[in-house]
């Protein structure tokens, strides 16, 4: 695991922190049940408030992405990368909705843009 | 471990003095997390330590030290309480070595073998007199003395002031190092807020000797934003909504807690108009709250 | 509360046996001039005995260790008995090595009896000027008290001399005291000096204590900034 803060990012540094994560549960680099470092190593490491911390591993909780046990600290959900996959599924599938929407405008039919899409495939 | 989740409470605390006055000081720490403590010089951070170690009494209110009362078990109390003043450790004409022994007769958890790891830690000489100890090491040599009975709340007056920015940094790191047990609270004045936006989790904010503000750190700092905007679009409205607000010949700015709100407000007072908005400083927000009243926040 | 002792002396440690080595030249001086009897003892005593009171609190308040001391897991009261016991400690070998001195330097009476109770005497003095101004210091604080403290030192001054003429009188049984000092002293060692010097040390003793709770008191209520 890496997390890299920075103090220009508009972001919040826990949202910092949460985007990281989720990044790397999402492409693998972090494995279901790996277990992440505890919420005051972690404070340590980079320099800020434990509570901070507290609040992105709060957040992935709650979100599934992470699992807390009493004692053993926070591991990555079972579920966490299904969950994940899931969504990206549905970002491209709506990439796509959107390609067939531009091909419409433009008048393109059905079988015009499913022949650019093979096409493109080919490539 | 008996007690309660905080580590420090203070309910209430009114003192009053001839020129100065604490006024219903209120705000409390859980267990295992850091609080920067901050205002102007003079807003009463001092006082209020004061009256949490018991050296002044106050005329109302409560203070509860896990959980507990001064007044039960004083000594009890005082057994798991570092503190670090701003002033030189005891006897500027003692070595660092004396002191340590000193000091050390009076914890019963007082650990003299970790007292020196952290003269050594810190570069502190433990031959060398007091008062030939730079601020810095004088600060340092005061830490190592709380730091050595192993205090459960650590309580520091202006640690990190006059000192500079590298033995600054050291000091937090060491603050960051003991929150890894999570049986250790800090709780710190300064009136250096870069230092408190880095470490502290709760922040509480003094000004003349009110508690303007007692939040988790990124709530406040998260929450709250620094608007600007041309004078043309000003309304009463949205002012109610702004604190500390600074107007000049070229707009106006203020700070507002609910962004969203100004926002809407904004949207449907002067629709198409522009504003703004920025994250503000732990340092912004003081200067701006430290002008206004109380009651004009919704806090 | 032996920490506090030990450490009240080893902080004045060089100041205190500065204070000693001027006491003994005071000693000296005095003693070589043949009207000052007693004197040579009561004012090197009281002026070292004083000096180490009086710093002992200002070392405390001087960069206010005295706040990081109350920090401690100690009770006041501790403090305050503390430092009573460390200028008694200090004052009484101090006053009888120089009352000790005072028989090859003959400013002490021949009479073992009457030698004592003027040794019970200074002690009783000591007790009663210090009684006062301790509890001074505790509800005040050192800085504050300093100015009090100039009067007392004078009151201190006035004393010794006085009390320091008287018993040169006394000891040298010249014809100079009036006449119902003369027959108070009388009625005095027909007494049996013994007995006055137990008496003069158990007063000394009372008041001591007497006073020490009352700094107690006052320092329980007091607040520290």
């Amino acid at each position: 695991m890496y997390i890299i803060l920075s103090n220009n990012d508009p972001l919040p540094l826990y949202e910092q922190i949460k985007k990281q994560i989720t990044e790397q549960i999402v492409n693998g680099r972090l494995l279901p049940e790996e277990s992440l470092p505890s919420i005051r190593a972690l404070a340590k490491e980079l320099e800020i408030s434990v509570i901070t911390v507290k609040k992105a591993y709060d957040d992935l909780e709650a979100d599934g992405f992470i699992v807390t046990r009493q004692g053993k600290g926070s591991v990555v959900a079972q579920a966490g990368a299904a969950f994940v996959r899931e969504a990206k599924l549905k970002g491209m599938q709506q990439h796509l909705e959107d390609a067939i929407t531009a091909g419409r405008a433009l008048g393109m039919s059905d079988e015009e843009i499913t022949k650019m899409l093979e096409l493109l495939l080919k490539e | 471990m008996a007690g309660s989740e905080y580590a420090l409470e203070v309910q209430g605390l009114s003192k009053r003095f001839e020129r100065f006055e604490l006024k219903d000081v209120s705000f409390r720490i859980p267990r295992g997390y850091i609080m920067g403590f901050a205002g102007r010089n003079g807003a009463g951070k001092t006082t209020t330590i004061k009256c949490i170690l018991d050296l002044v009494k106050g005329d109302s209110g409560s203070i509860r030290i896990f959980g507990e009362d001064y007044a039960n078990n004083p000594i009890g109390i005082r057994d798991r309480i570092g503190y670090v003043s701003e002033d030189s450790p005891f006897y500027e004409d003692m070595t660092a070595a004396w002191t340590g022994r000193f000091v050390g007769k009076f914890y019963s958890r007082f650990d003299s073998r970790q007292f020196a790891g952290w003269l050594d830690r810190f570069q502190v000489d433990p031959g060398k007199k007091v008062k030939e100890l730079s601020r810095g090491m004088k600060v340092k040599l005061s830490l190592a003395l709380a730091l050595s009975h192993h205090p459960e709340l650590l309580i520091l007056d202006e640690p990190t002031s006059g000192l500079d920015p590298v033995v600054r940094s050291e000091l937090l790191e060491v603050f960051l190092e003991l929150l890894q047990d999570e049986n250790c609270t800090i709780f710190f004045s300064s009136h250096i807020s870069s230092d408190m936006e880095k470490i502290a989790d709760y922040l509480t904010l003094i000004d003349n000797g009110r508690i303007l503000l007692s939040e988790e750190k990124h709530k406040l700092l998260d929450g709250w934003s620094i608007v600007k905007a041309d004078n043309r679009c000003k309304s009463p409205e949205l002012d109610a909504l702004l604190c500390g607000k600074k107007e000049g010949d070229f707009g106006y700015s203020g700070i507002v807690q609910d962004g969203a709100e100004f926002r809407r407000r904004f949207a449907a007072r002067f629709p198409g108009a522009e504003y703004r908005t920025d994250r503000l400083t732990l340092d912004e927000l003081l200067v701006r709250l430290s002008g206004s009243q109380r009651e004009e926040l919704v806090c | 509360m032996l920490a506090l002792i030990a450490k009240d002396i080893t902080v004045q440690k060089r100041s205190l046996l500065l204070f000693v080595l001027a006491g003994l030249f005071m000693t000296f001086v005095f003693s070589m001039t043949d009207e000052a009897g007693i004197t040579a003892m009561v004012m090197p005593v009281f002026v070292v005995g004083y000096s180490y009171a009086s710093r002992s609190l200002y070392e405390d308040e001087k960069n206010h260790a005295l706040r990081l001391i109350l920090a401690f897991p100690l009770a006041r009261k501790q403090i305050v008995r503390a430092k009573y016991v460390s200028i008694a400690l200090v004052f009484l070998p101090l006053t009888v090595g120089f009352w000790l001195l005072g028989r090859p330097l003959g400013f002490i009476s021949d009479s073992w009896e009457l030698a004592v109770l003027q040794l019970s005497a200074v002690i009783l003095a000591f007790a009663i000027v210090v009684s006062f101004f301790l509890p001074i210091a505790f509800k005040l604080g050192m800085i504050r008290a300093q100015t009090l403290q100039r009067f007392v030192i004078l009151g201190l001054f006035a004393f010794g001399m006085a009390g320091g003429y008287v018993f040169t009188r006394l000891g040298n049984n010249g014809s100079g005291p009036p006449e119902w000092l003369k027959n108070f002293s009388n009625h005095i060692s027909r007494l049996s000096p013994s007995r006055v010097s137990l008496v003069l040390l158990l007063a000394a003793v009372l008041i001591y204590v007497l006073s020490a709770q009352l700094a107690v008191r006052f320092f329980e209520r007091r607040e520290l900034f």
